[in-house]
């Protein structure tokens, strides 16, 4: 499979700026790079999987391999070590950190944990955007405690995807 | 008078590259010879390692056990590279066109392959007309009972990089022995 990109041609639709959604070739140009970059992010993942077989057929332990103008690593990912707990209560307390999950507490609890003296750092409170969305279309208007950010003041960032495919 | 000629080492070479000049001239010189418990464990190694290749034709078994062709080993060669200088190498094992390179310690075998010694070491086989096309480094970390491998292909590029290396690191090392009268201070041959 060949896939030509002309980058002057396009270098020259973003110049002229509104080109991009009235020229035909423009759509055509975008077209093609998502195309080699999909191309392209296969390959790279078909030759890093082969790679990493070859590797381990090299040896076991291959960490590095060095040539003029690449370097390849291996490097292991996630937790490098575990906790084996039915010892957890003589593992040194410096070497491991305990999070604990509870159930989201209602704002009654929250209070009463202030009140209480807990060390509360901070309350996160996210809202849920398809409820609030439900809300105001059955009731015809904001809940009351809600607001909505304008629009004009929320960040904004371009994205273009094939049609019936994924957005970038 | 004809000054001695200069004998470089990888490790002579990347002490006063790395700035550690006085380390350098104790070194190359042989003054206050220190060994560490590391490089004690490290010699203990390499030796027990020899002998299994000798024995087996075989890698040791910590680095795989991998059957070899012709290996040979711990064979200290001094190349001629200028009239005033021979480049000292020490390969631990040779079986072409790969050289083996054992280490131990805590070191990642990345960093080897990163510094200058595969390089000052493909240079001086090259020249002596020993072909090499790779070398490996098998790293050995005995505290936490682990192994490594590593490997850098010897390239023109490579080779040129050590070869300068070795010219300028070296041609300053030997230049400041004899502007410092250090041949004569300390004995004109250094104890290789």
């Amino acid at each position: 499979m060949k896939i030509t990109i002309d980058l002057d041609e396009l270098t020259g639709l973003i110049a002229e700026g509104e080109k991009i959604f009235l020229k035909p070739e423009a759509e055509m140009a975008l077209l093609k790079i998502l195309e080699a970059e999909e191309a392209v992010a296969t390959i790279k993942d078909q030759a890093k999987a082969r790679l990493l077989e070859l590797a381990n057929e090299l040896n076991p332990n291959f960490k590095s391999l060095s040539a003029d103008n690449l370097r390849l690593t291996c490097r292991a990912y996630g937790a490098k070590f575990y906790i084996e707990e039915d010892k957890v209560s003589e593992v040194a307390p410096e070497l491991y950190k305990r999070e604990v999950t509870l159930e989201p507490p209602t704002e009654e609890e929250v209070n009463k944990l202030m009140e209480a003296g807990m060390p509360v750092k901070k309350v996160a409170r996210t809202v849920d955007t398809k409820a609030v969305e439900k809300f105001v279309k059955e009731h015809r208007g904001m809940p009351f405690g809600i607001g909505e950010y304008p629009e004009d003041k929320r960040p904004k960032q371009l994205s273009f995807s094939k049609k019936g495919g994924k957005d970038e | 008078m004809n000054n001695p000629k200069f004998r470089a080492s990888f490790s002579y070479l990347n002490l006063w590259q790395s700035g550690r000049w006085e380390e350098a001239i104790k070194a190359y010189f042989k003054i206050d010879k220190y060994i560490s418990r590391q490089m004690a464990e490290g010699s203990d190694f390499h030796e027990e390692w020899e002998k299994h290749i000798i024995e087996t034709k075989t890698l040791p078994a910590v680095f795989g056990g991998t059957p070899l062709n012709n290996p040979v080993c711990e064979d200290k060669m001094v190349i001629p590279v200028y009239d005033w200088m021979d480049l000292v190498i020490k390969p631990d094992c040779i079986d072409s066109p790969v050289l083996h390179e054992f280490k131990t310690g805590v070191m990642s075998s990345t960093d080897y392959v990163n510094s200058y010694q595969p390089a000052v070491y493909a240079v001086g086989l090259t020249m002596k007309g020993i072909l090499i096309d790779r070398i490996h480094i098998h790293l050995y970390n005995q505290y936490a009972k682990k192994s490594e491998f590593s490997m850098v292909w010897v390239t023109p590029a490579m080779l040129k990089n050590g070869l300068n290396f070795i010219e300028t690191v070296g041609g300053e090392m030997h230049t400041y022995f004899v502007e410092n009268n250090l041949y004569e201070r300390f004995g004109a041959k250094p104890q290789l």
